[in-house]
């Protein structure tokens, strides 16, 4: 069964008609909120003060997210390193019910690449654009929000910041 | 495993939306009615097997404890028993029961998954969500951490990497309901059109609603035996090869590629230790909690190339009169949700000939559940295969 060629076809990008503009929250209150634990507070340190930290190995150079206890391409040992936090868009769910707590919809889902590290995913929401603007591939800038002891990173599109790449 | 190992019992409780039955009630309604399938005795039972290990504290979707089913059929002593988290999905109350007959601890392993509906659908099963560790922590405050929203990062990239269109994945629901609306245990009685399921409103787009398996109050219970002490049941089916391996990683949201699913590892595992081939297979039962998992199974099974799985069921494929027709009970999405047992129910009825819709003659089948880094699959037999 496996003899089949695959058929040409013309590739159908997920487009929604739904052109609401989705801004970034002003509060956080209500969402989960992430504790820090000695491997991920470096992490959360760094989004406080709008910096993005991954671990880097010190063996290949190569950074791993979500932090754990080493590397995860190699398995050597990690530093924390800021790196730019500029992403493109892996892929969204656009979500018109609330999959978590405290958000308001609908919001955008997604996962991202950092540049620094293509592999690598980071989950947040793409926000101050309309929901029919987003699409996988699609490069992204971050958008720090804080709202008393928690900051979160938010990804907005590139040219939203002044950058029409 | 080469048919070394038997079903030799199936049965399932009510299903409903509200049937008013405790998730421990509902589990001994589908254990007696296996017992009784298989002609054994509880005292003949000595392993226990379920999914997923229960928390505390506890909520109705988790089931059951081990120890209320264990008392409840007043089961002598036993020589094996588990509870199991997901890594190989659902089935992994299966997987460790299979492994544990093989390797000889027991003779005949009760294993079952009961529940009650799932209330809060869309949110993961946690009990408090107001502090969250581990992958929750990078995933819950942006809502991303579960149900229909993780479910749809996977549907985005199989339509971004292979064209799938939303037709394609709802052809998977209409294929469901149609079944369904033959089976009478089935929660959902009525068969849908691609335009109703069209028209029906976004949960997390691009899924729909109709793409969500429907939760019921339900259980599933299965007994594998030893095929050496299997005289002593009736209506064995042989289990060929069992498929287990996240792959790459055990995170959904760090998973790199999401077009694809650990469904990939788990049927190269399964395929590698028997001489049977995709094409040998009559009838399969694959996971469906989000239409979109059921392409990837049937994609990675080798039933179709990859990303061909939108297509193949688009074209008609999945139904009686096509070359591999799925989920014939109605699956989960019609059937209603009994995650992942219900796939391997279905498919031991089909060996035996006593499905609802019985796809004819049908010889070898397969059962799938889980997505992302979570599956496993296992390929039953209705006779053993000589070597």
């Amino acid at each position: 069964v496996n003899q089949a060629l695959p058929r040409v076809m013309a590739v159908e990008p997920l487009r929604l008609e739904d052109d609401r503009y989705v801004a970034a929250p002003e509060r956080l209150t209500g969402r989960s909120r992430p504790v820090a634990t000695p491997e991920t507070a470096a992490f959360w340190g760094g989004l406080r003060d709008g910096r993005l930290i991954l671990q880097r190995c010190h063996a290949c150079g190569r950074y791993t997210h979500p932090p754990v206890g080493g590397c995860q391409w190699c398995g050597g040992p990690t530093v924390p390193s800021e790196v730019p936090a500029d992403a493109t868009v892996n892929t969204f769910a656009i979500c018109y019910l609330q999959f978590g707590e405290g958000l308001d919809t609908p919001y955008i889902g997604a996962i991202v690449n950092p540049l620094v590290e293509p592999e690598l995913q980071i989950a947040t929401n793409i926000v101050n654009c309309r929901i029919s603007d987003v699409r996988c591939a699609l490069p992204v800038s971050p958008a720090f929000v804080t709202d008393g002891e928690l900051t979160l990173l938010f990804y907005t599109p590139a040219h939203e910041n002044g950058d029409p790449t | 495993m080469h048919g070394q190992v038997c079903v030799t019992g199936v049965g399932t409780s009510v299903i409903g939306r509200d049937t008013g039955l405790s998730e421990g009630a509902l589990a001994l309604e589908a254990c007696r009615a296996a017992l009784n399938d298989a002609g054994l005795q509880a005292s003949d039972i000595d392993g226990l097997s379920m999914y997923p290990f229960r928390n505390s504290p506890p909520t109705p979707f988790a089931g059951p404890s081990l120890d209320y089913v264990h008392r409840s059929l007043g089961m002598p002593t036993l020589r094996w028993a588990q509870a199991t988290t997901g890594e190989n999905a659902q089935l992994g109350a299966i997987v460790l029961a299979v492994n544990a007959l093989y390797a000889g601890q027991c003779d005949h392993v009760l294993c079952f998954r009961a529940h009650r509906r799932q209330q809060r659908r869309f949110l993961p099963t946690t009990s408090d969500l107001t502090e969250v560790w581990d992958e929750d922590a990078w995933t819950m405050p942006y809502g991303v951490g579960g149900g229909a929203a993780r479910g749809a990062l996977w549907a985005t990239r199989h339509m971004y990497k292979y064209g799938t269109t939303q037709a394609q994945m709802g052809s998977v629901c209409v294929n469901a309901r149609a079944y369904a609306a033959h089976n009478p245990a089935a929660y959902w009685r009525t068969e849908i059109s691609l335009d109703e399921y069209l028209d029906s409103r976004w949960v997390a787009a691009p899924l729909k609603l109709l793409d969500c398996d429907y939760p019921v109050d339900g259980a599933t219970a299965l007994i594998f035996s030893r095929r050496d002490v299997a005289s002593t049941t009736r209506k064995a089916v042989y289990v060929e090869s069992v498929g287990t391996g996240p792959g790459h990683s055990l995170s959904w949201s760090s998973w790199a590629e999401k077009s694809q699913m650990a469904s990939r590892q788990a049927a190269a595992t399964m395929w590698g230790r028997t001489k049977l081939q995709p094409s040998d297979v009559d009838v399969a039962q694959l996971y469906d909690g989000f239409s979109i998992f059921t392409l990837s199974w049937l994609e990675d099974l080798g039933f179709v190339p990859e990303g061909q799985g939108g297509r193949y069921f688009e074209d008609g494929g999945g139904r009686l009169d096509s070359r591999l027709p799925v989920n014939t009970d109605g699956g989960q999405l019609g059937m209603g949700r009994l995650h992942g047992f219900g796939k391997v129910a279905e498919a031991v009825r089909q060996l035996r000939s006593e499905a609802v819709t019985q796809v004819p003659g049908a010889e070898v089948a397969v059962a799938s559940a889980g997505g992302g880094p979570s599956c496993a699959c296992v390929l039953l037999t209705a006779a053993p295969v000589t070597s």
